[in-house]
């Protein structure tokens, strides 16, 4: 069974696992759990470019592990 | 003298010669090349999506696949298209690979021939005739070509008559045909062995030369009865560039997290082994009857054994994301199992069973077993897929009276319409037609009647199933 992943973004955009197109930002979506990496994709206006996550079966839809990436200065967000 | 000398030349020649048709060598491990998902994936507009898995069962099992085929012929959607013409993906088994490969190339259309060229026909007895053969006997004396490799010979004769993987691929972008997966057994390593260019990669080998015969002969090397087909795994001498795709590096820690992922990863990695040149592939079965396991994974997970593709647009075979996203809206998995479970027969007597009815049920029970435990994953991935999105939407409206200002994320999307629809003979009501289907051999071989039979059960499970009855009814189909 999956661990549901959420990301915060000030807008809607793909949110990468393992560099596939897995969910969307400011939804929690599921995710096999384990080990992976996530990003956001481009264009690369946020920090880090990429996390390492360790997603569980704790990590529900009600609570899940929640990811933050920072937009960079000077980006549109 | 000098007559029976010169026979035995010719014979020792003819064995000498016999040779099976080696899987090619791959120049380039390419992923926008080849039989694989990513490159046959149909447009899906209205966000249904439909998968198949046909099992095991030799003609019983195709000819039950043929009904249930028949009967989405006949299924309208409200858009005027027809229910088989939206079958994204089939798993197939054994039996079940032999249908399964033949739709995939021909469509609907097809299905008549399909019934006159194997459902109607002795593919048993031309196995037999075949193996009996003068030419042949001598032929299976070469150590390069044993009974797997005629059968293939006789499927490629009697069904696929020269179809690569190469065709099945051409035939699907304009005919929009399902992506069509036939499984078999890697014996070495006891697990699923799909057909298909993302499985190829990995031994650097090019799946679109090999006859569409071979494949399905693998996936229906019944153990013993035929041997198992032998397969070159270049990877140990050629680098055609395959590298594993990057989730694999996170997987191998996973061994405790979860050890279904670090194993998926381990099996991949078990292709590039140095030692490992040669793979012995047996029926699907032994891994997975129902042909469930592969699509039971695209649903959960999004590891795939695709390369990474630098543009982030091709996947392999996994649908999570579209789930995620809701680009899916409705998903209709219908599994057509056609085991049999016949009446007491060890227990009705006191004496111990002899040596092949023993033999014969602890071969079956383990598969029987999985199987089950395979169509009982498929109703729990489902349940448990619905009600966790449906969790912020059950929060939300729980909240809104006291907090009318919160929002609980996730909450604002509709959740995926899931219909596990699982066809099987144990759900026949009618005692005496569900004995006349258990009754039915797992050969090629039909009597008289019982492709009708088939036919019937087929009808009448799917009229009797709810899942299935409520899919039609939620999208209006007739």
């Amino acid at each position: 069974m999956p661990g549901s992943v959420l990301v915060s973004w000030p807008t809607e955009r793909d949110v990468f696992i393992d560099n596939k197109r897995c969910g969307t930002t400011n939804a929690p979506f599921d995710v096999e759990i384990g080990r992976h990496d996530i990003d956001l994709g481009g264009p690369a206006d946020y920090m880090p470019p990429t996390r390492k996550i360790i997603v569980r079966a704790v990590h529900s839809p009600l609570a899940p592990l929640r990811v933050t990436f920072t937009p960079v200065e000077g980006s549109s967000e | 003298m000098k007559r029976f000398v010169t026979a035995v030349l010719l014979a020792a020649l003819a064995s000498a010669c016999a040779h099976y048709p080696l899987n090619d060598k791959l120049a380039r491990a390419d992923i926008t090349t080849g039989y694989r998902y990513a490159n046959t994936t149909l447009p899906r507009e209205d966000g249904l999506y439909v998968i198949l898995t046909f099992s095991g069962g030799g003609s019983r099992a195709a000819g039950f696949a043929y009904g249930v085929l028949r009967e989405m012929e006949r299924t309208k959607l409200p858009d005027g298209t027809r229910l088989i013409d939206r079958i994204d993906v089939i798993s197939s088994v054994s039996g079940g690979s032999f249908i399964s490969t033949y739709f995939g190339l021909y469509g609907p259309e097809g299905l008549d021939q399909f019934k006159t060229k194997f459902l109607e026909r002795d593919v048993e007895g031309m196995l037999f005739r075949a193996a009996v053969s003068p030419v042949n006997v001598v032929r299976l004396l070469s150590p390069n070509f044993s009974r797997i490799d005629l059968a293939s010979e006789v499927y490629d004769k009697t069904l696929f008559e020269g179809k690569k993987f190469s065709d099945l691929f051409a035939a699907q972008g304009p005919g929009r045909r399902p992506f069509i997966i036939i499984n078999s057994t890697e014996l070495d390593l006891g697990s699923r062995f799909e057909w298909t260019q993302d499985q190829f990669d990995p031994l650097c080998s090019d799946l679109s030369t090999t006859l569409l015969a071979r494949g399905v002969a693998a996936s229906s090397a019944f153990p013993v009865l035929l041997t198992p087909m032998v397969l070159r795994d270049y990877s140990h001498e050629t680098n055609c560039g395959f590298t594993p795709p990057s989730w694999v590096a996170n997987a191998r820690e996973d061994i405790e997290l979860n050890p279904t992922r670090h194993r998926n990863a381990m099996e991949l990695l078990a292709y590039l082994e140095p030692r490992r040149q040669w793979l012995h592939l047996m029926d699907g079965g032994i891994a997975d009857n129902i042909g469930l396991r592969g699509p039971l994974h695209a649903i959960t997970s999004s590891d795939t054994w695709q390369m990474d593709d630098p543009a982030r647009r091709r996947n392999g075979f996994t649908i999570q994301g579209e789930l995620n996203r809701r680009e899916i809206k409705r998903l209709l998995v219908i599994t057509v199992n056609a085991a049999t479970h016949g009446d007491v027969k060890l227990d009705a007597v006191q004496a111990n069973p002899k040596l092949p009815a023993i033999l014969g049920n602890i071969s079956f029970t383990p598969m029987a077993n999985v199987s089950f435990d395979s169509l009982q994953m498929l109703r729990n991935t489902m349940n448990e897929l619905e009600l966790r999105q449906r969790q912020p939407i059950d929060c939300q409206q729980a909240v809104s009276g006291t907090c009318p200002d919160a929002r609980i994320p996730g909450s604002g999307l509709t959740p995926v319409s899931f219909y596990p629809v699982v066809l099987g003979f144990t759900s026949i009501p009618e005692q005496k037609f569900r004995d006349d289907l258990n009754a039915i051999g797992t050969n090629f071989a039909l009597k008289p009647g019982q492709l009708e039979l088939l036919e019937r059960a087929a009808k009448e499970l799917l009229a009797g199933s709810e899942e299935y009855q409520r899919f039609l009814e939620e999208v209006g189909a007739q």
